[in-house]
């Protein structure tokens, strides 16, 4: 008997039990992502966001400031991933190739998770122009209109989290909706109507309502990328009346202050909306993806009403 | 029998010239009416259908939240969008051999279709309660749109679908030249007489009603152009 016999065996290495996306989502992953980031429609977002950019430089506002960093220098890029996601998601049926690919043995939903994975490749572009709008607001270099450097609040982590959530969460709207309306047409009327609805609802004042008291506050939420700055519009203080040679009659100051709180709310919401958006993109029955197409309205409501 | 084959083939082209000259002349009423029949059958009415309805959903709703300018300027966005595919023609191969021209046959499409917008914008203004003063610069505004899809539509390969994301983006650059977006003041809508907006919209509107004319042109009116080279390699 010798003594190799005796030994004990090594210990079989056990791998760890992660689990992975199969290596074909993730083949297709990667050309979807290439795809989607060098879209026509995507990079001329990209533009866009970096035009938002300059026109900000070209007017410094705390205001203008703060919205940049909490997300909507990427605002344009995430209507552009809606545009582009979708366009992708209808590619085949515009070819003419799904007879072609259902003859191939791996199903339909295999595609669409490579198209989903790929929105990852979002978050470098989505990344750079928050970084750039970061630097710009902190480093102090705008002077404002009365002089001096534009002052800037550091950002909370949930609002710098917005944008590029924002960016993946309406490029995955983009492939469900390619599923549920498949015409391309609805994904630019979307964008049409959320410009609108961003245009409106971003700036809110408490006390002087820019909406003239015509919807509660709480609709102010019910955007993609929604505006945490909350202005409260007060009577002047005696100091500032003081100061004024003539005070008008009707003399408010206003007082910011950022909505952190309400704005978790917004994000977790977009966080269930990119889930639910993902598997109604996913599964097969009719009725499921229109279920959590309506989940995802109803969670809208119901975040906008719990951030207030 | 080479001769007669030549013969026939003098005969043909002769009667394809006669064709010709018939067609630079007026179409006769009886087969404008037959064409406006075929062409209205053609239309992509769902696509008109829904558009129309979008854009009176739109404006009902955003004329809640913001000002009813605002929402107007949905509106005409949403109306324009509806015409992308109109001049899409399913037939267009086999009504290219036909006596009607191009331009002609694109005229009497718009000529079918335009009217619905008419009557869908004055439903617009009528909801969104905007006053003669400014309802002008933004039927300018509606005209360059809708002009700038169908430019878009005619020039970009069929079934391309990018028609649509670049007419938001000649609407936003359009905004954004005529100094109308301005996200202090938070308004879209044009002042009253405002020259930099009729200037900047009729401008636009002008390039590409020139562009559709030209693309429009029929085909064996165009200049010219080299043979084809596929062969040239072989």
């Amino acid at each position: 008997m010798s003594t190799a016999a005796i030994a004990p065996l090594p210990a079989p290495v056990r791998r760890a039990a992660r689990w992975r996306p199969p290596e074909h989502v993730l083949a297709l992953a990667r050309i979807e992502g290439r795809r989607l980031v060098l879209h026509p429609v995507f990079l001329a977002g990209a533009v866009l966001s970096v035009g938002f950019v300059i026109f900000v430089w070209a007017t410094p506002d705390d205001r203008l400031l703060g919205m940049l960093v909490s997300g909507y220098v990427v605002l344009p890029l995430s209507a552009a991933a809606l545009i582009a996601a979708n366009l992708g998601a209808l590619r085949s049926r515009r070819d003419g190739t799904e007879e072609l690919y259902a003859s191939l043995p791996r199903r339909r939903s295999s595609r669409t998770a490579g198209q989903l994975v790929g929105l990852l490749w979002t978050l470098p572009v989505s990344g750079v122009l928050l970084a750039g709008a970061y630097v710009l607001a902190s480093g102090g270099v705008l002077e404002g209109p009365r002089g001096g450097p534009v002052p800037f609040d550091a950002p909370a982590a949930v609002e710098l989290a917005q944008g590029p959530l924002a960016v993946i969460a309406l490029g995955a709207a983009g492939i469900a909706l390619a599923r549920v309306a498949p015409m391309a047409i609805v994904a630019v009327l979307l964008v049409i109507g959320g410009f609108f609805l961003e245009f409106e609802l971003t700036y809110w004042i408490v006390g002087q309502q820019t909406i003239e008291g015509r919807s509660p506050a709480w609709v102010h939420w019910l955007v993609p990328v929604a505006n945490d700055a909350v202005e409260t519009a007060r009577p002047c203080p005696p100091d500032i009346l003081a100061r004024i040679a003539n005070p008008p009659a009707n003399c408010r100051s206003i007082d910011l202050h950022h909505d952190v709180s309400g704005l978790a709310w917004h994000v977790a919401w977009l966080a269930a909306a990119t889930a639910l958006a993902a598997g109604a993109a996913l599964v097969r029955s009719l009725v499921v993806r229109l279920s959590l197409v309506a989940l995802v309205a109803l969670l809208a409501l119901a975040s906008a009403l719990a951030a207030g | 029998m080479r001769r007669s084959a030549s013969r026939t083939l003098a005969r043909g082209l002769m009667r394809r010239s006669a064709s010709r000259t018939l067609a630079r002349g007026l179409l006769r009423r009886g087969a404008r009416r037959t064409l406006a029949r075929g062409l209205l059958r053609a239309l992509p009415r769902r696509q008109l259908g829904l558009g129309v309805l979008s854009a009176l959903a739109i404006v009902a709703l955003l004329d809640r939240t913001t000002s009813g300018a605002d929402a107007l300027q949905a509106g005409a966005l949403t109306l324009s969008l509806a015409l992308a595919a109109i001049l899409d023609d399913p037939a267009a191969e086999t009504a290219g051999a036909t006596p009607p021209s191009l331009l002609v046959r694109r005229a009497l499409t718009l000529a079918l279709a335009l009217p619905v917008v008419a009557i869908a914008w004055l439903a617009l203004v009528w909801i969104g309660a905007e006053g003669s003063s400014r309802s002008g610069a933004l039927t300018l505004q509606l005209a360059a749109l809708v002009l700038v899809t169908l430019a878009l539509a005619t020039v970009l390969p069929q079934g391309s679908q990018l028609a649509g994301p670049l007419v938001v983006l000649t609407f936003l650059t359009g905004l954004a030249a005529a100094g109308a977006s301005t996200a202090v003041a938070w308004t879209l809508a044009p002042h009253p007489g405002d020259e930099r907006w009729i200037a900047t919209w009729a401008a636009v509107a002008a390039t590409a009603g020139l562009a559709l004319l030209l693309a429009s042109r029929d085909p064996a009116r165009r200049p010219r152009r080299r043979a084809s080279t596929a062969l040239d390699g072989a």
